[in-house]
């Protein structure tokens, strides 16, 4: 690798100041530097096959006045040829695109005269895409009408006829679909109101025969009923007569008279049977008078309260008729001896009561106002 | 007024509607059911017998359906013939 020659870097490049083999240019040189080890130069200046000081670039970590030494090189003319091609092919293409699209900006707009007349009976669709479809739909049918050859040629324009041809039919079966929806829809109510109305009429037509019916019941039950109690009573009469030859009126009569006869003065005629007997046991009272006893209890609980009788009611059954004079005649005599004892009481009452049964007798209270009573 | 003679027994029946108070006295058979006796009754008494009602004097209710028998046994043969809208009363 040596004998290449040595060099001298100064100012990012260095020369070989003996070269014993030139290389060519683009050839890429492999160095060495007395300080950092090796790196690589790049020299394209040098011509080829010309006998000159080589210079090259120096790559890396070099400062000037270091030495370097040429160990080898790699010849790339070829390739930077290709690299030299690949970028200006790429330069060329970059600078196509924007000529392109300036050149599709250019093709709508002289046809946007068409466009217009042809989409004032479509849809408003979003601003965003109404030139697009414009240009889809015109581009559309100018390709339909537009001779092959004019499709031939115009690469950019069947492009955009293709693409606003499949917008517009994408929209126009949207439309179609949703029109087709909305009529299902209309549809579909109308059959499930019809529905509706059918199942109304058929419950009011089943409510109707089950009234119907209900109705029929009763009248039948009412029959039966009425059957059956018809029968009853010819059952009925039927064994009456039977039985009424059987029967005979023994004897008949109205129990009027003696009922008002006694009636006026029965009350009367009670308490006086009372008062006459003085002490009479209140069974047979009830029986005189044909009373219960315990009505005859009441009668003379009442009596007492009106005033009409006065007397004591003995635990025995019995009733004792007291007047007044006779409790007055007591109650004197208490009085008057002021203090006196029971026993002496009670054998002193014996001679100012009466016990005895009186057959007739007219008292103080007989001679007194006499009130009439309605028997009860 | 109460007779067990032969088989027939005898009810006096009032009727308490009227204020005379005319009373009939039935000798009817034993067996005979009630129902029969207050018809009679009632037709006697020319009252409807299907709104009449036989009571005790008591004003206790009887119940015609059972024999003539069971019923001078249980109420005696002192009865009161009323008009049915007075039952109760």
């Amino acid at each position: 690798m040596d004998g290449y020659g040595n060099g001298i870097v100064f100012n990012g490049s260095g020369r070989i100041i003996q070269p014993k083999r030139i290389p060519g240019t683009g050839s890429r040189i492999l160095i060495s530097i007395d300080r950092s080890g090796l790196l690589f130069a790049l020299n394209i200046f040098f011509p080829e096959f010309k006998p000159l000081p080589l210079n090259f670039l120096v790559c890396g970590a070099v400062r000037c006045g270091d030495r370097v030494k040429v160990l080898s090189w790699e010849n790339f003319a070829d390739k930077m040829e290709d690299m030299f091609v690949a970028i200006l092919s790429m330069l060329l293409v970059v600078a196509l695109i924007p000529l392109y699209l300036w050149r599709r900006r250019q093709v709508p707009q002289s046809h946007e005269q068409e466009a217009q007349v042809q989409h004032r009976e479509t849809v408003v669709r979003p601003t965003g895409t109404r030139s697009r479809m414009r240009r889809r739909h015109t581009s559309a049918a100018s390709t339909s009408s537009a001779p092959p050859a004019a499709e031939e040629t115009d690469d950019g324009s069947d492009e955009e006829a293709l693409e606003g041809e499949y917008y517009n039919a994408k929209a126009s079966k949207k439309k179609g679909r949703k029109k087709e929806e909305r009529q299902a829809q209309r549809q579909a109510e109308e059959a499930a109101r019809e529905s509706r109305h059918t199942k109304q009429d058929r419950y009011a037509e089943i409510r109707r025969r089950k009234d119907e019916e209900h109705e029929a019941k009763e009248r039948l039950l009412e029959e039966e009923a009425e059957a059956r109690k018809a029968k009853e009573e010819e059952a009925a009469a039927l064994e009456f007569e039977k039985w009424k030859g059987e029967f005979s009126v023994d004897a008949e009569g109205t129990t009027e008279n003696e009922v008002q006869d006694g009636s006026q003065g029965l009350l009367y005629d009670f308490v006086e049977y009372i008062k006459k007997q003085k002490c009479i046991p209140l069974e047979d009272l009830a029986a005189e008078f044909k009373l219960r006893t315990q009505d005859c209890i009441n009668r003379i609980t009442s009596l007492e309260d009106m005033g009409r009788l006065s007397g004591v009611m003995d635990d025995r059954g019995k009733y004792i008729h007291i007047s007044y004079e006779e409790m007055q005649a007591v109650a004197d005599y208490i009085k008057r001896e002021g203090r006196v004892s029971i026993a002496h009481l009670a054998s002193k009452s014996n001679q100012f009561i009466d016990l005895e049964p009186k057959a007739a007798m007219i008292t103080e209270e007989e001679l007194g106002a006499q009130d009439e009573i309605a028997v009860a | 007024m109460a007779s067990g003679a032969g088989g027939k027994v005898s009810f006096k029946v009032t009727l308490t509607s009227d204020p005379k108070l005319p009373f009939k006295v039935f000798s009817v058979p034993e067996g005979a059911p009630f129902t029969a006796v207050l018809k009679f009754a009632a037709e006697e008494f020319k009252v409807p017998p299907q709104t009449s009602a036989i009571i005790t004097n008591d004003g206790v209710g009887i119940n015609p359906q059972q024999s003539a028998g069971n019923v001078f046994l249980k109420h005696g043969s002192e009865l009161r013939l009323i008009p049915r809208d007075r039952v109760g009363a």
